[in-house]
């Protein structure tokens, strides 16, 4: 994935009630990527990130915990 | 106290919860979810499908965010930070992705439809648009297929809190 990449295409396949395929068909073909929920809830990644905005393109994020609305219900 | 919108990335599990809870939220009240939310739901839950499979292929987190309904295009934006900025920085990469839907009912093969319905240029220009915070990419077509039923998201839910 390059900066300024356009036209990516990928494909999302399932396997099963939590298993799916996520495979890169354009430009080319990679993959495909196996994903499964079951192992993907066990993640200890923080629910959200804030970033902070710079002055040039590097930007950091900060992974604390942070009340939210569901974006969803939003909505309404 | 929360966190100023435009500011916050949800990870793809946490994106998935919320889409489920807001399907709860319908089904404890008896009522039909709005065009729109289901619609985000949708597109939402693809989209963390997706984030989680490009994190494994790049091996770094991915986040997500819904976009507005009224900018009409993408309908989900991801991102990660990698070290690929000056003297190994850290670099916001920034992905938009917008998502349909290919299902068994489709009289046409996947590749024809990719090709007719999204990988048209000449009939779907992409543009890149720039961006304030770091590199962009373009992801035209994301092909989204049945999703997981309600009963397994309950579990997932359970699984999740325990």
């Amino acid at each position: 994935m390059e900066r300024g990449a356009g036209g990516l295409c990928y494909v999302i396949g399932r396997l099963d009630e939590s298993r799916f395929q996520v495979v890169q068909v354009v430009p080319n073909l990679r993959g495909p990527e196996e994903v499964n929920l079951d192992d993907a809830f066990k993640s200890t990644q923080a629910p959200v990130a804030e970033t902070k905005r710079g002055m040039s393109s590097a930007s950091t994020v900060s992974e604390k915990l942070i009340p939210t609305a569901n974006p969803f219900l939003e909505l309404f | 106290m929360t966190a100023p919108a435009d500011n916050w990335w949800y990870s793809p599990q946490c994106l998935l919860l919320f889409a489920d809870q807001a399907l709860k939220h319908c089904s404890d009240g008896n009522i039909s979810p709005p065009g729109t939310m289901q619609t985000a739901i949708d597109e939402g839950r693809t989209g963390a499908i997706f984030a989680l499979g490009l994190a494994q292929a790049i091996g770094v987190e991915t986040w997500i965010r819904l976009v507005d309904c009224r900018e009409r295009a993408p309908d989900v934006r991801l991102m990660y930070v990698d070290n690929t900025g000056p003297k190994g920085s850290h670099r916001m990469n920034t992905l938009q992705v917008e998502v349909v839907t290919y299902t068994k009912h489709s009289t046409e093969g996947l590749a024809d439809f990719l090709f007719k319905v999204k990988l048209d240029l000449p009939r779907r220009p992409t543009r890149p648009i720039p961006s304030l915070l770091g590199s962009f990419s373009v992801v035209p077509p994301l092909a989204k297929f049945s999703l997981p039923t309600p009963s397994w998201w309950n579990g997932a839910r359970a699984a999740c809190a325990t």
